[in-house]
């Protein structure tokens, strides 16, 4: 195996392992908005994430920015707590600001903070040569996120099947938005738990 | 007119259900967690064969908490995880879990070359007699898995010009050198 592969393979099973709950919860709220036919609109809020989170892994393995490691594990539960409490809240995308294409920039902002997540380990562990292996991670972090997100869509496929099989006696809330409360309530309290156990202000009870 | 009103109302029932949700999640949350939120398990190795002396230098890249960890943790662990581990640990433990047989099947010899610590990070050295080349050789890596399900391990060889790296996860058998 070549060794640019070899990294992408790691960064794929990075995202891919069930130890990876906050990178799956974190597009898991991404995408619960979405129906399968916007598949092209979730993977471009991805896609964004992706920059984001490469932009911090860079600039932090390369020294440019030194990160408190403490701050940062508190910052991303609380990045999947805002992304799902703005699922919640934004009722209608048609109307909220630039016409709720403003996700990919918050996903781009949300990644940066993902990225800092491990960028102090992957310094020391690339100390001599970075490009590459770097390069590669990315790569596989893309994939990978690209393969949770296809899983996401057949589970949100799956819920809407079940909530259009229960026949609601009534024509609103739309079965999308159940959907998109009931899954965006769940990652939201999972990650408002992650947050309170990790924050660096708080003593534990 | 009533169908509206049992949807607003199941609309604020959701939207309730959400929040009674989240909160309860934050009462509930236990102490404070010193577990990071999304480890990255994995070593580095490198394999630098030498032709004129027919000796290849591995070099490992480990993570010295979690090596003192895996020592301690063995049947006849010495090391007490609060303190360094020995050399003679250390080399215990890499060659049990770091093998590499010729394509005669016999194990090649491994001798100790040294270690120095860079922050949290071990740079292990072993010597690894390769009289006929490293290719075709089988290796093994698979430290630290009995720590964690998801360790994954890199090994990047260089001999004859060419680079190839090799991966190893937990219960993964050899793999050969091309």
């Amino acid at each position: 195996m070549s060794e640019l592969l070899t990294f992408v393979h790691l960064g794929f099973r990075h995202i891919v392992d069930v130890g990876a709950a906050d990178h799956i919860l974190f597009l898991l709220a991404l995408a619960a908005i979405y129906q399968p036919r916007d598949w092209r609109d979730a993977l471009w809020v991805v896609s964004a994430f992706t920059v984001g989170h490469s932009i911090t892994l860079a600039l932090a393995v390369t020294g440019v920015v030194t990160l408190p490691s403490s701050l940062i594990e508190f910052l991303i539960p609380i990045t999947i707590l805002i992304t799902g409490i703005e699922n919640i809240v934004v009722r209608d995308r048609a109307t909220a600001l630039w016409g709720g294409r403003y996700r990919p920039m918050f996903a781009g902002v949300f990644g940066l903070v993902h990225g800092a997540g491990f960028a102090n380990y992957l310094k020391s562990m690339f100390v001599d040569h970075l490009a590459l292996p770097l390069f590669g991670f990315n790569v596989g972090i893309e994939l990978g996120q690209i393969f949770v997100l296809g899983w996401a869509f057949l589970v949100l496929w799956g819920v809407d099947r079940m909530l259009a099989s229960a026949r609601l006696p009534i024509p609103s809330p739309s079965p999308l938005r159940l959907r998109v409360v009931a899954i965006s309530a769940l990652v939201t309290a999972v990650a408002a738990s992650w947050a309170v156990q990790r924050s660096p202000f708080f003593t534990p009870w | 007119m009533r169908d509206l009103r049992l949807a607003r109302r199941l609309r604020h029932l959701a939207d309730r259900a959400a929040c009674c949700l989240i909160a309860s999640a934050l009462v509930v949350a236990p102490g404070r967690s010193g577990t990071r939120m999304h480890p990255l398990h994995t070593t580095i190795t490198t394999i630098t064969y030498d032709g004129t002396s027919h000796q290849a230098t591995v070099t490992v890249r480990v993570f010295a908490n979690d090596l003192d960890t895996a020592i301690a943790r063995r049947p006849h662990g010495r090391s007490p995880v609060s303190s360094r581990s020995s050399n003679a640990d250390s080399f215990a433990y890499l060659a049990s879990v770091f093998t590499a047989v010729g394509p005669d099947g016999r194990a090649l010899s491994v001798q100790w070359c040294g270690s120095r610590l860079t922050g949290d990070l071990l740079w292990a050295c072993l010597r690894l007699a390769a009289p006929r080349g490293l290719s075709g050789v089988r290796i093994r890596n698979q430290a630290l898995v009995e720590l964690f399900d998801d360790q994954v391990n890199v090994v990047m060889a260089e001999y004859d010009g060419r680079r190839e790296s090799l991966l190893f996860t937990k219960g993964d058998a050899a793999k050969p050198l091309p």
